[in-house]
This record gives structure tokens, sequence and C-alpha cells, in this order.
């Protein structure tokens, strides 16, 4: 067993410190190296670039676009939240499927939407990703899907129509 | 603070160790606790970067430039922080390192979930099928915190405390 009474010097220490930082940095990186598919050191992160099909197609759909459609009352809306936020407020005559539930209440929203509608996910604000995993999944189950960017913050901001489940929050 | 030239003036040349206290066994207890949960939250983000690397860029902490870089090489901190705990190797700088990257987690989370963001933690599952942080997280990483903070202590003041009251 060590002799805990030997507390090394701070330059002792520091080493330490750099030895841990530098065997992670070697197998980090040359792990990565040695993958069949290493992981790019730098990638876009962009919202518009997560967006992007393979095809080359974007899946995002900025705020004015949204409304228009909501105007024309040709699109679907679906809150990618929890039902509890969804409950709170969400866009008039939204669906809810919740991404993290989805496996389980999909069905049951499914005949709700209309293969031929499309269909606009959406979800918290622009740091939420629920709505684009969710736009990727409605998309592998054949939709034509969309992802408005901006979220629940950009519509509440803009004062469009919302609606809570009991009512109270209503604003038309 | 610790003061390393009285420490090596006292001229103790005896182990503290050769009796059992219970802060000795504080101490080797939270290092082996400690050690399996670093190995264990880094396995899953070693075998699935890409996955890992969508976590770091949900928090939206990191420019985008960084955050591959942090997704490939942190898993392989916390395994070797993991390992280090077990073996007693490279300590106390494991200890420093370890209190210093769970304060900085702990501090990320509790951020985000006070800006209101929906996210994973990624804390030990890169699967999108974990619930969101919450305040379990966040009470959960300051326990771990606070274990990695006695290692500090014990390494620096506790251990040396022990060793002037033997004489």
């Amino acid at each position: 067993m060590k002799n805990l009474n030997k507390i090394p010097s701070p330059k002792i220490i520091c080493l330490q410190i750099l030895i841990l930082f530098s065997l992670a940095l070697m197998a980090g990186l040359g792990g990565n190296f040695l993958r069949s598919a290493p992981l790019a050191l730098v990638q876009d992160w962009s919202v518009d670039a997560q967006l992007t099909t393979e095809d080359g197609h974007t899946m995002a759909l900025g705020l004015d676009q949204a409304i228009a459609v909501f105007n024309k009352k040709s699109a679907l809306f679906i809150d990618a939240r929890d039902i509890s936020k969804f409950n709170q407020g969400h866009i008039k005559g939204a669906l809810n499927l919740p991404w993290h539930d989805v496996q389980e209440q999909f069905m049951a929203v499914a005949p709700q939407i209309d293969p031929s509608d499309l269909v606009i996910t959406y979800c918290d604000g622009n740091t939420c990703t629920l709505s684009h995993d969710l736009a990727f999944f409605l998309k592998e189950m054949g939709f034509n899907v969309k992802v408005m960017t901006g979220g629940w913050d950009a519509w509440l901001n803009a004062e469009m129509p919302v609606e809570s489940i009991n009512g109270d929050n209503e604003n038309v | 603070m610790y003061n390393f030239k009285e420490n090596r003036m006292a001229g103790n040349t005896q182990s503290p160790t050769s009796k059992i206290s219970i802060p000795l066994i504080f101490y080797h207890g939270a290092r082996w606790i400690l050690g399996v949960i670093f190995i264990y939250a880094s396995y899953d983000k070693i075998i699935h970067p890409f996955d890992f690397a969508t976590v770091v860029n949900n928090y939206q902490l990191l420019p985008g430039e960084l955050v591959n870089f942090t997704a490939l090489v942190l898993p392989w901190l916390e395994l070797f922080m993991g390992i280090c705990l077990l073996t007693g190797w490279l300590m106390p700088g494991t200890a420093i390192v370890s209190t210093g990257l769970l304060f900085i987690f702990t501090m990320i989370i509790y951020y985000n979930i006070h800006r209101g963001l929906d996210i994973n933690c990624g804390c030990f599952s890169t699967s999108e099928d974990t619930m969101p942080a919450n305040i379990f997280t966040i009470t959960r990483d300051t326990v771990f915190l606070l274990l990695s903070f006695y290692l500090c202590w014990f390494s620096f003041i506790g251990s040396n405390r022990r060793r002037r009251t033997a004489f």
C-alpha cells in the first residue's frame, strides 16, 4: 500500500496532471485514427448543416416561412417536447409527439397525420434538438417534414396563436 | 494550506497506513467508487464518439470547432482517471483533475437546466432515449464532487494531520 505521508511536490503534481492529459490525448486521437470510420476533428455543427439530408436538401424552416404555412393552414405542426410542456402551451392545432416517448406514442399519433401534408416539428428554441431528432424519424417513416428552427420561443415572441390543454392560455 | 517545507523538516518516515483509520477507509472507498464510476461513464462514449459529440454539441457551450475534439479526448480522460483512481497511480494529481472536471460538469448541467434546455445529460450514456438532465442529475454529480473533493482534502491535509497527531 502507498505511503500517503509522501505528498508529491507541486512540480510532481503538475507532471501527474500532464501525464493524465497526454495519455487521454494520445488515446483519443490515436484511437480515432485507427477507426474504420473516424470522426472528423472539425465538423460543421450549425443548425442548417445538422438539418441537411444526405441528398443535400435542408429541413430547416425559418419562422416567417412557418407563419406563412400556418396562415394557409397547409401544414401540421408537431410538438416534440414532453407532455407537461405541451399542456402548458403549444402552437394552436399542434399535435404532441414527445421525442423521448416516440416509440410508444408514434402509433397513436400516426393516424392523425395525412401523408400528403407538410409536417413541421418544433421544440423549445434554437438550442433544442428534439425537433431535429423527431424530424429525421418522421422522414424515415415516409412523411414530408420540416423543422421550425426558432421553435416555441420564436413563435411566442412573434405573438402567434397558441393554446393550452385546459384552454386557459388560449391566444387566437 | 499545506506546508511542504514543514512536512519535509518534520522528518517523519513512519507510514500512517500502518494504522487503519476511518478517514483512510473513506479515502480508499471514495477512490474506488469514483474509479468505477469514471470507467463506467467512459465506456459508451468511447464506443460511440459521434453520438457523444452530438451530446456535447447539444450543450451549446463549446464552439463547433472544439466539439469533436472534446468528444474524442474527454472519454479517454475519464477512463484513465478511473484506472488511476482504482490503482492509486498518479495521485493526488488525478484527484485534482477529477474534482475540477466534476465541478465543471455540475455547473454546466445546472446552467443548462437554469436556461431551460431539455437535453440529455450524456453522463453515462449517449443514447437519446435517456431522460433529460434534471435536479436528480445535479444531486448525483454533487455527491461525486464531494467524494472527489474529499480525496483532495485527504491527500493534502487529512493525511498530514494524522501524521502530526501521531507524534
